[in-house]
């Protein structure tokens, strides 16, 4: 009997099971950096972005659609468990921030610290734009704020990644 | 797809020039908030609680007065001060409240629920005043 | 896995990709910029009303604030009709009509408010006395003042006593045990229109609101920039401010004898009745504003401070776990612990202690 389906490669099923497991991962990294406490001066709502580490880690090894997927897996996430607000600013900064840092990795210009920041600064700013449309233009003035600490959060991940993703790929790759 | 053999660095001029630029943006914004400052005075009367009149103030107007609409109400704006120089009220305590200069400054005329307030364009310092 | 079935991508797509990134991004940016160019202040909404003889001024800060301050307003009127002496039908009108008769049903709010007042005429010995309405009217300060005769006094004091009140838990009923006693809440009345306000900004879930009943302020939430509330004491002597109070939150009232007085024969009669004596309270102050964590307990407290003066008053205070400014006949001026690093004084003329 000729059977109807295709065959699913081990290295598809692969795939997919990786990318479930980085998605949990940055479902947990998000919901550790939401127990700590809120940063001062910054709006509330507003987290390091570790889970960008493993967005950006996926974009590099895996490939875009993947990263994608993981994004929106944890803005899912984000909905189901804190409401349709967070899902939503969730969703839109981790899918903006994923594309942005997928075209800094293929950049020859941007090292890993370029791209952390990037990411870093999209997420921010793609969140703020959520907020703004649904509150109200107020909350613009938090952006100079959130600019500003993009570039030592998007640092951070960016030098954490560059360290780790030798031996990630590594792992990845076995 | 990035070749394996060629691992990224950690920093670069990029992210140098990256870094300096997004620094510069949150400059200029700050310096924007701070210039747009201006301490403009304006009048402003209510009465039962919606805006009727809006006067900005300034030392070059020649002095004049305004007569709170169906009211008997009136208020002289002379250069950056405001008083209400007459009502029909029995007790007078809007006009005795005298000259309204700083942003803030309020008269009240209770009896003809008219409100003439002097507003700056820095938010109030004061939240309420009690006594 | 690195074997992806998908073309690298060309230098060309690259250049173009990237390029409408950044035409997405500059687009997000002046969107950004100009909405902010409108100012960080917050969605605010404040709202001018009439309500108890008195202009009701709100700021409310939060996403329902329109709403919110208006279902306050609405809220503050209807206080007024249930607890005001004037008002026809009101639970009190009706309780001072069947005094020294029967008994007379009281709805929640006004129960719950005389019963928190009856407390402060206790603890207060009788300093505030909510059934001072005899003599008040008497003085009518509130139209026509005028010097009333010693045994005009004499005659109505002996209506005015909390005692005389009786209040029947279980039915929430009220009686008036003599005839001719009358309960009169205007005192408090400002304190309690901004409880019931506060009620209101909490069904609302507003973030941050200040509303002033006269000079009656009530204070809730924490305003958006998370700054402690500054609220100006007016200056007992003269126009301007006597300092500013920085508070995280609270109730304020002031009762002061510059409010609401007149002069005969050069002697000057304020309108805070010493209920012991049925003339105005002769303590040696001139102002005092309280702070604590009810409206109405806050106004109860500034006209027991005020009739008891000073060193009376501190016992009352901390029964109550509230603060107070006092500015006496002498210009000093006397900020319980509570208060001390957060008023400041600008006014001259003045010396604290």
């Amino acid at each position: 009997m000729k059977s109807n389906y295709r065959n699913i490669t081990p290295q598809a099923a692969k795939k997919v099971a990786f990318c479930g497991l980085l998605a949990a991962l940055a479902i947990v990294l998000s919901v550790f950096e939401n127990m700590l406490p809120e940063i001062p001066l910054l709006p509330p709502g507003c987290r390091l972005g570790l889970s960008n580490i493993v967005t950006m880690f996926t974009a590099s090894a895996v490939g875009l659609p993947s990263a994608v997927f993981v994004a929106v897996l944890k803005g899912g996430f984000a909905f189901l468990t804190r409401g349709i607000t967070a899902g939503m600013m969730s969703l839109f900064g981790g899918v903006c921030s994923t594309l942005v840092m997928w075209l800094c990795l293929r950049s020859k210009h941007f090292a890993m610290l370029g791209v952390g920041i990037c990411g870093a600064l999209t997420h921010n700013m793609a969140q703020l734009t959520v907020a703004c449309l649904i509150t109200s233009p107020a909350v613009i003035g938090y952006a100079p704020a959130l600019i500003l600490f993009a570039i030592p959060a998007g640092a951070v991940t960016g030098t954490v990644l560059r360290f780790a993703l030798p031996a990630l790929e590594r792992i990845a790759h076995q | 797809m990035r070749t394996e053999s060629a691992p990224k660095k950690l920093i670069s001029p990029a992210d140098g020039i990256l870094i300096l630029g997004l620094v510069f943006v949150c400059f200029l914004f700050f310096v924007f908030r701070a210039l747009n400052q201006p301490d403009e005075l304006r009048v402003v009367v209510e009465k039962h609680g919606e805006i009727v009149y809006e006067q900005k103030l300034s030392g070059d107007t020649d002095p004049f007065e305004y007569t709170v609409e169906d009211t008997a109400v009136v208020i002289s704006v002379h250069g950056c001060t405001v008083s209400v120089i007459s009502s029909d009220c029995p007790d007078q305590i809007c006009v005795l409240t005298g000259t309204l200069q700083k942003a803030g400054d309020t008269a009240v005329c209770l009896p003809n629920q008219v409100v003439v307030r002097v507003l700056g364009s820095h938010p109030a310092t004061v939240d309420g005043i009690t006594g | 896995m690195k074997q992806s079935i998908v073309p690298p991508i060309s230098s060309k797509t690259l250049k173009i990709l990237a390029a409408v990134l950044f035409c997405l991004v500059f687009a997000l940016a002046a969107i950004l910029f100009s909405s902010w160019v409108q100012g960080p202040k917050g969605k605010q909404t404040t709202l001018s009303t009439y309500s108890m003889g008195s202009l009701v001024q709100q700021t409310v800060y939060g996403n329902q604030a329109e709403a919110a301050a208006s279902a306050a307003s609405f809220a503050v009127t209807s206080l007024e009709n249930q607890i005001s002496w004037r008002v026809e039908n009101s639970d009190i009108q009706k309780l001072n009509a069947a005094s020294g008769k029967q008994n007379v049903p009281l709805r929640d709010t006004t129960a719950k408010l005389l019963v928190q007042m009856l407390d402060v005429c206790e603890q207060s010995g009788g300093a505030f006395d909510i059934t001072i309405a005899p003599l008040s009217l008497l003085w009518n300060f509130d139209e026509a003042p005028s010097l009333p005769n010693a045994d005009d006094i004499g005659y109505f004091k002996q209506f005015v006593g909390y005692e005389n009140v009786f209040y029947d838990a279980a039915h929430q009923q009220v009686r008036l045990d003599l005839e001719n006693c009358a309960i009169d809440l205007g005192a408090v009345g400002k304190g309690a229109a901004c409880d019931a306000a506060a009620a209101v900004y909490r069904e609302h879930n507003v973030k941050a609101a200040v509303i002033a009943v006269g000079g009656s302020i009530g204070l809730y939430g924490t305003k958006p920039d998370n700054s402690d509330w500054n609220i100006e004491i007016r200056d007992p002597n003269k126009n301007g401010a006597l300092g500013v109070l920085h508070l995280a939150g609270g109730f304020i009232s002031t009762s002061g004898s510059y409010e609401k007085f007149f002069e005969e024969n050069g002697v000057l009669y304020h309108h805070l009745l010493d209920p012991s004596t049925g003339y105005p309270a002769d303590s040696g102050l001139v102002s005092v504003t309280v702070v604590t964590d009810s409206g109405a307990l806050s106004d109860a407290l500034s006209t027991a401070c005020f009739v008891l003066g000073y060193e009376e008053s501190l016992p009352l205070l901390q029964h109550y776990a509230a603060d107070a400014v006092f500015v006496t006949v002498n210009n000093e001026v006397y900020v319980t612990s509570g208060l001390a690093d957060r008023f400041d004084i600008t006014a001259e003329g003045y010396t604290i202690q």
